[in-house]
């Protein structure tokens, strides 16, 4: 944490810079430094959508480096310290934004190595009793309920498009966390995807295709 | 790499660049074609034999094949092929009895006429056709020598064209918009006016979310994208019918 801070602390007095923050997918907004015109924005949304955009990169043989938007006010730069967190920064409009995103990837390189030290010193803590629970599981989920996954992710796919493989990844590591993998808790998760789906009608068409499944 | 290292390319066995090309052609390879001369370099891109591509300092297309076919002795070597859009649509037989033609005219003062492209050029396509604002934009795309392809979509993320034969980009394509728009909510501003994505090989996904459209470019390492944005300014802003 103290070298994330630091992290931020070293990016905030780049020229341009509003705010910045690294968010987690599991975890959320991990460390944030913003300032007071920006202390109230939802960053949460801002890291999901620009994880799953690097996601869905890799789906489709991109790798990523970074991501910039550029909107009237300010641009949104999101650089990947891992598969499932992003260094997320924002700038103001006139900010030279590639020397915003080359300092910041440097500084993100620099924080991705000592993550990387950290975490190699915590998982072979945890690997042993991780790897137990991932086989249980494997032997829970048999090829019928395995059938059952594919075609509510293909519904899913048909509301809300080709994310719907990441989005579902997301949820799936959710619902086996709350309870076995069961087709009896398959419309439990059906419930937790509807959230995703804004236009009611595509979410009253996915029920009904998840109804129809099971 | 010099002229006489066989290894790298140059003048193997006396075969000139128009033979190799050939040779390349009939041996129906897929590569780059790195040509030197002095301090200038050029590139031709073959695709399963097909000349599809050239660049040369500021010139793509035929036009660069044309000044690499001018140069004297020069030295060439073969990489490994890329993806890349196809500017050239001439056979290169027609393609290097042109350059031939072309170098006659010059000595003789006299202009040189183009033939027209092929049914298989980007700028004949059903879409593209039939729609001024959409020819004069392609047009303006192919001629950015850093566009290795482009994805022209709709607002509802539909393809209109694209010159590449990925099929999964153009939904990438579309879910950045998105996402774009879904930030823009959050932060309560306008745009997206531009989306990049680099790219760790270096190459730059750079979306340009319209009123009409989304265009999406995928460049080469050597882009700036404030040249590509000016060079697409006066065409970005035209209305183009969805």
């Amino acid at each position: 944490m103290i070298g994330m801070r630091k992290l931020l602390q070293e990016i905030a007095v780049i020229p341009g810079v509003t705010g910045s923050c690294i968010f987690d997918k599991k975890e959320g907004a991990l460390c944030k430094n913003l300032h007071q015109d920006l202390s109230g924005t939802n960053l949460e949304t801002v890291g999901i959508h620009l994880i799953r955009l690097l996601q869905m990169g890799s789906m489709v043989g991109l790798a990523i480096s970074s991501s910039h938007f550029r909107f009237d006010r300010y641009t949104v730069i999101g650089i990947p310290l891992d598969s499932d967190s992003v260094l997320i920064t924002i700038c103001d409009a006139q900010a030279n934004c590639s020397l915003v995103a080359t300092t910041a990837g440097m500084l993100a390189a620099d924080m991705r190595d000592d993550m990387e030290r950290d975490l190699s010193v915590t998982t072979s803590t945890e690997q042993e009793p991780e790897s137990e629970a991932e086989n249980n599981d494997e032997k829970e989920e048999d090829t019928f309920i395995q059938v059952q996954l594919d075609e509510v992710e293909q519904a899913l796919a048909s509301a809300i498009g080709p994310v719907a493989a990441v989005v579902m990844q997301d949820y799936l590591a959710r619902w086996r966390q709350a309870g076995p993998s069961t087709s009896a808790r398959v419309p439990e998760l059906a419930d937790m995807l509807l959230q995703e789906i804004g236009n009611p009608e595509l979410a009253r068409i996915f029920s009904e295709r998840v109804r129809s499944i099971l | 790499m010099g002229q006489s290292n066989d290894n790298a390319g140059g003048r193997i066995g006396g075969v000139s660049l128009a033979s190799f090309l050939q040779m390349l052609e009939q041996e129906r390879k897929t590569c780059t074609l790195v040509v030197e001369s002095e301090d200038r370099s050029g590139r031709l891109y073959f695709n399963e034999g097909d000349l599809i591509d050239a660049e040369c300092g500021e010139d793509v297309g035929q036009e660069a094949v044309y000044t690499l076919l001018t140069w004297q002795g020069p030295s060439f070597r073969v990489t490994e092929g890329e993806d890349r859009l196809r500017r050239i649509t001439l056979p290169l037989a027609h393609i290097l009895l042109q350059a031939a033609t072309r170098q006659d005219e010059l000595q003789a003062g006299e202009e040189d006429k183009e033939q027209a492209p092929t049914a298989s050029s980007p700028l004949e396509s059903p879409a593209v056709r039939n729609n001024p604002a959409l020819r004069k934009l392609v047009e303006t795309i192919i001629s950015i020598p850093e566009v290795r392809h482009y994805y022209l979509l709709n607002r509802q993320g539909k393809m209109i064209t694209q010159s590449s034969s990925n099929t999964k980009l153009p939904d990438f394509i579309t879910y950045s918009v998105v996402s774009g728009i879904q930030i823009r909510k959050v932060l309560k501003v306008k745009g997206p006016h531009r989306i990049q994505l680099n790219l760790e090989n270096g190459d730059m996904l750079l979306v340009f979310p319209g009123a009409g459209m989304i265009i999406g470019l995928q460049l080469d390492g050597k882009a700036s994208v404030s040249s590509v944005t000016a060079k697409l300014r006066p065409v970005l802003t035209r209305q183009v019918p969805r």
